[in-house]
């Protein structure tokens, strides 16, 4: 499946990039799932507090991600 | 009157005293409300690490902050007697001194206005997904936490 990342903030700093596309072999996975595979490619995650939206909407570390999904990356918000 | 979803939340830049006073006025025509408040959140010059904050350049998940904020408006109808209200927050470089967030909250009597106008400013806080990058004078810059 294919899916897409969003990074914000700090978290751009981090990965060097705003977005990018993830080409998964699994059909299914859970953001948990996917949170250790980002910290695998990006070793400065592990080390960062950061939260999971998926379709804009904050998520679960229990969700199921699906194909075509829009995961972003935020770290803690600072508005105002 | 409710705000429509589709309406920007952001103004690119500082928002100006021009720009909040306009607001101001052009709820005359509005005869219904006999009292406003008004937050505004202005840069401050912190001292970090022995550096002094100059600019705070904010960015925002835009798509998912318009639509925090749109649910942050109908919960705040929802829960106070409210005539209008309005959210605009900075994108971009806002200078320390300058205006990043102006909340406008009007109903007919003055009582809802208080408890209104914080409800909205800490619910923005916490759940709208915009970040702010502190550049000190020196152009080194740290990630904005909110206390």
């Amino acid at each position: 499946m294919i899916i897409t990342l969003k990074y914000f903030g700090l978290l751009v700093d981090i990965t060097q990039k705003k977005e990018e596309v993830f080409r998964l072999d699994e059909s299914k996975v859970s953001v948990s799932f996917l949170k250790s595979k980002m910290e695998t490619a990006y070793e400065e995650l592990k080390n960062t507090n950061y939260s999971i939206a998926i379709n804009q909407s904050m998520s679960s570390l229990d969700y199921t991600i699906k194909d075509q999904d829009v995961v972003a990356f935020l770290p803690p918000f600072a508005g105002g | 009157m409710s705000d429509k979803p589709k309406k920007s939340s952001f103004i690119q830049g500082q928002i100006t005293s021009e720009f909040i006073g306009n607001s101001i006025a052009k709820h005359q025509s509005k005869t219904a409300i006999g009292a406003h408040n008004i937050f505004l959140g202005q840069v401050r010059a912190d001292v970090i690490d022995g550096k002094t904050v100059a600019a705070i350049e904010y960015t925002a998940y835009e798509e998912m902050a318009e639509q925090s904020l749109y649910e942050i408006r109908e919960s705040a109808f929802a829960k106070y007697d409210l005539t209008c209200l309005h959210i605009y927050h900075s994108l971009g470089l806002v200078k320390t001194g300058e205006i990043c967030l102006f909340v406008f909250v009007s109903a007919p009597r003055r009582k809802v206005v208080y408890e209104a106008l914080e409800f909205l400013v800490e619910a923005i806080k916490e759940k709208a997904p915009v970040f702010g990058k502190e550049i000190f004078e020196d152009e080194s810059y740290t990630w904005k936490k909110n206390t």
